[in-house]
């Protein structure tokens, strides 16, 4: 059974600092919390324990950070876009900060069936290594091309391993993106550029950056998909 | 100086739940460092230690000041030990990372025996001298407090000063004489002489002489009305789930009760109520300040509480549309509490927990529980016709002239219970009924009319439990005992004197952390640790005291007369009934003259 009047809204948020180390289980109860102390009126189902109507796309593994998670969430009655984040903005920490917040049809996919690829960045800095040898070996890499992580190049859209790598030999740093189909976990790509690397005076982090749905074969930011 | 905090991101990859060690939650205060910064501790792991409400408490009055700053830490976790061991991290506080040795004070509750290897743990991991005697100036003053308190003589080595009873007003006291001693250029030593001063703080570098030259003996603190102070209305609130993770008030300290086991309601004499207004406006306070979607009533007996029928109404009606949830732990068992449990569990029951804790009638006069067999038969009726089917039962083996009649008492009630739930019920309900036996040993407490008796020896522990194992056959029966082991360390610890700071040292060398969790507790380890100090472990457990000895903890005044505890003893041999004074007349135990305190009742009974 389902309100009249419920409504159902796609937030995209930032998940960085402290929050990194939030399970995924942990951070549905976070976010429940946060929904109330912000006096939202979040919906919850029915039953023997109700819990609260939040639903989330892929989880990230812990210790990863993220500029862009998504979540989900039914409420009783409609609220206006900017009272959500002005109320939202008081009732989160800065590491769970919400970037933007929309309003879905009632027809909507869920999370998980729309959310399809997701772009990490990883962050290579070494003092004494040689960073050009460390792109090479990257760029070189089966598994980091698109048949090592079974994405094709046209679901690649206009994002190719080559063109984004950046390398600035003098500060020692190696930005490396790369995009994968979204149940893929960053700890795999993270394993694959430490073996590449295999130095150790190398510090290597990854974020998430983006998640992508696809819509006739374009390929649009969940938040603008309807 | 902050720690590293790439450093400490590389290590928080590599252990379990790092979150722990994340800190920044939601209500956590950082401050810049004040004039005086303590950091609070509580020596168990986080998911432990932020179920504390005493911690929270603190927290939120000393921050509250302006001058002053607390910040947590609590004891890492093995896996997090090795890696702070290994990487050179020293222990760092949750707020601003700043290693504990930086803080002016190093403030440790005790909330249990067991606890007391990882207060050297967080002692050695922060870079402070283990003992008092060793520690240098610019060490922090490491401060004591909680239950455990009541006997300080194991670990009074280890602490500069211990604060006895309860810490809202003694505790920014207590701060506030540093600050003031630190303006005037005293020494780390003259500040512990300055501290030493404030009422119910005891200083053992300081005391001790007096103690056994003069009997000088610490009262404990108690604050007079517990309306004076909100419950923390802006708590931590932690990412991981905690133990207790849920919107706390405290509706009432102290319990009149008068079980003569029990420490608690000892050492918190009087009973103080928060009335029904401050408990309704705090509760609405933290869930809005916290997000929790449930609200607990705590207090040692939360269902005597005078208007916890109109508490619990207001509350049900207030939250109605919230989702929100209502809890009381610790109900008594009587016909009211399953009343008030029915009307807060809704449709869902998930179980019932009573605690008669012994088998017959006469053993529970002996210790003042004055539960009769129809009480807890006519309350475990109505549980089951309420729809609970799986029911909790809390006994304790071991309890002053305990005889096998009683031990099989256990054994009867069980199945009187079963029979009556045989009758009452349908086939179907009756084979879902569970019915918990949890079984532990009887410690013997310090300040309790009990204090100078034997526990039970370990050989005697076993087959009593086993007398319970061969009985209780019934499917529907689940026995649960407590490790004797265990039992044994907590029952010397609680109730040893200064000789087992050196046996605690050595447990802790040999590697005792966290003896309180089964997977860590090493039996053979503590042995060996008191045989090195020349002390048998299990004989030091059943020792007993003559009513005439020097006790240990006798320089701790909880207030209560030392006759009156004798005389409780003597009444126990006699099955004389103590009544509450709450309900009855005044049971003399001298806390309100002693202490110029009064029990605060929020409603005067019919």
């Amino acid at each position: 059974m389902t309100g009249l009047d419920e409504v159902k809204y796609r937030i995209k948020f930032t998940k960085t600092g402290e929050a990194k180390w939030i399970s995924h289980l942990d951070l549905a109860r976070y976010l429940e919390r946060s929904f109330r102390r912000a006096g939202l009126p979040i919906a919850y189902s029915n039953g023997f324990s109700p819990h609260p109507r939040i639903s989330f796309g892929q989880a990230l593994s812990v210790g990863v950070e993220s500029q862009a998670e998504y979540v989900d969430v039914t409420f009783n009655f409609e609220q206006t876009i900017e009272e959500i984040q002005s109320r939202l903005l008081k009732a989160m920490s800065k590491a769970v900060k919400v970037l933007d917040v929309i309003k879905l049809g009632s027809e909507s996919k869920k999370l998980g069936k729309v959310l399809r690829y997701a772009d990490y960045q990883i962050l290579i800095i070494t003092e004494n290594s040689n960073i050009e040898l460390i792109k090479s070996r990257i760029n070189s890499s089966t598994y980091l091309t698109s048949e090592g992580i079974k994405i094709t190049s046209e679901e690649r859209g206009n994002l190719s391993l080559e063109k984004i790598n950046t390398a600035d030999q003098d500060n020692g740093r190696l930005v490396v993106t790369v995009r994968t189909p979204v149940n893929l976990s960053p700890k795999n790509i993270l394993k694959e550029v430490e073996s590449l690397v295999a130095a150790e005076d190398v510090s290597i982090d990854i974020t998430r950056i983006a998640q992508w749905s696809k819509s006739k074969e374009r390929i649009l930011d969940p938040i603008e998909s309807k | 100086m902050e720690i590293d905090s790439n450093k400490l991101d590389e290590i928080l990859k590599r252990v379990e739940r790092p979150s722990r060690y994340a800190g920044n939650e939601w209500n956590s205060v950082r401050k810049s460092k004040r004039a005086v910064n303590i950091a609070l501790s509580y020596p168990d792991v986080y998911d432990i230690g932020m179920s504390n409400l005493g911690l929270q408490i603190l927290y939120e009055i000393i921050n509250g000041k302006k001058d002053l700053v607390a910040e947590r830490v609590f004891a890492p976790w093995p896996d997090m030990e090795s890696e702070l061991r290994a990487e050179g991290v020293p222990l760092f506080s949750l707020e601003t990372r700043r290693p504990i040795k930086d803080f002016d004070f190093l403030g440790i509750t005790l909330q249990y025996e067991m606890v007391y290897t990882n207060i050297l743990n967080i002692l050695e991991l922060s870079l402070i001298p283990i003992f008092s005697t060793e520690r240098k100036e610019d060490d922090p003053i490491v401060v004591g407090g909680g239950p455990c308190v009541f006997n300080p003589a194991p670990v009074s080595s280890f602490f500069d000063i211990i604060l006895i009873g309860e810490g809202e007003e003694a505790i920014i006291e207590i701060l506030n004489e540093y600050k003031k001693s630190k303006a005037k250029g005293l020494s780390r030593a003259e500040i512990i002489g300055a501290l030493s001063g404030i009422a119910g703080v005891y200083a053992p570098i300081i005391h001790d002489v007096e103690i056994s030259r003069n009997d000088l003996r610490i009262k404990k603190r108690v604050i007079e009305k517990l309306d004076s102070f909100k419950p923390p209305l802006s708590p931590v609130v932690p990412y991981l789930e905690a133990v207790h993770d849920r919107c706390m008030v405290e509706i009432m300290r102290g319990c009149t009760r008068g079980c003569r086991f029990c420490q608690a309601g000892m050492v918190y004499r009087p009973t103080r109520e928060r009335s029904k207004a401050n408990s309704l406006k705090s509760a609405g306070e933290i869930l809005e300040r916290t997000g929790y979607n449930e609200v607990s009533l705590v207090s040692l007996s939360s269902s005597d509480h005078s208007q916890i029928g109109e508490i619990i109404g207001s509350l049900r009606k207030k939250m109605r549309n919230a989702h929100t949830r209502v809890s009381v732990p610790s109900l008594r068992t009587d016909q009211f509490s399953v009343e008030l449990a029915k009307e807060l569990s809704g449709r869902k029951k998930s179980g019932l927990t009573f605690a008669p804790e012994a088998g017959t009638e006469r053993l529970r006069k002996v210790i003042n529980k004055g539960i009769t067999e129809d009480d807890l038969l006519e309350t475990f009726t109505t549980a089951i016709l309420s729809g609970w089917r799986r029911v909790k039962l809390y006994f304790m083996i071991g309890l002053p002239s305990e005889t096998d009649e009683d031990v099989i008492g256990i054994v009867d009630t069980a199945y009187k219970l079963i029979d009556v739930a045989k009758e009452k019920l349908s086939k179907s309900d009756f084979s879902r009924l569970v019915i918990v036996v949890n079984v532990s040993t009887f410690v013997p407490k310090a300040h309790t009319p009990f204090q100078w008796l034997p526990m039970i020896e370990e050989s005697e522990i076993e087959r009593r439990q086993n007398i319970l194992k061969a009985r209780l056959l019934d499917r529907r029966i689940k026995l649960k005992w407590h490790d004797s082991k265990t039992s044994i360390v907590e029952a010397a610890m609680a109730r040893g004197g200064n000789e087992l700071g050196r046996v605690i040292y050595d447990a802790w060398t040999m590697g005792c952390r966290f003896d309180g969790w089964d997977e860590f507790f090493n039996w053979e380890k503590w042995v060996s640790a008191f045989q090195k100090n020349g002390i048998e472990l299990k004989k030091m457990a059943s020792m007993g005291f003559a009513h005439d000895d020097k006790l240990p903890w006798r320089s701790i005044d909880t207030g209560i007369d030392d006759d009156w505890l004798l005389d409780e003893y003597n009444r126990s041999k006699e099955f004389e009934e103590t009544h509450d004074c709450r309900f009855e007349a005044c049971s003399n135990c001298g806390v309100c003259t002693n202490l110029s305190v009064d029990l605060d009742i929020a409603q005067a009974r019919k």
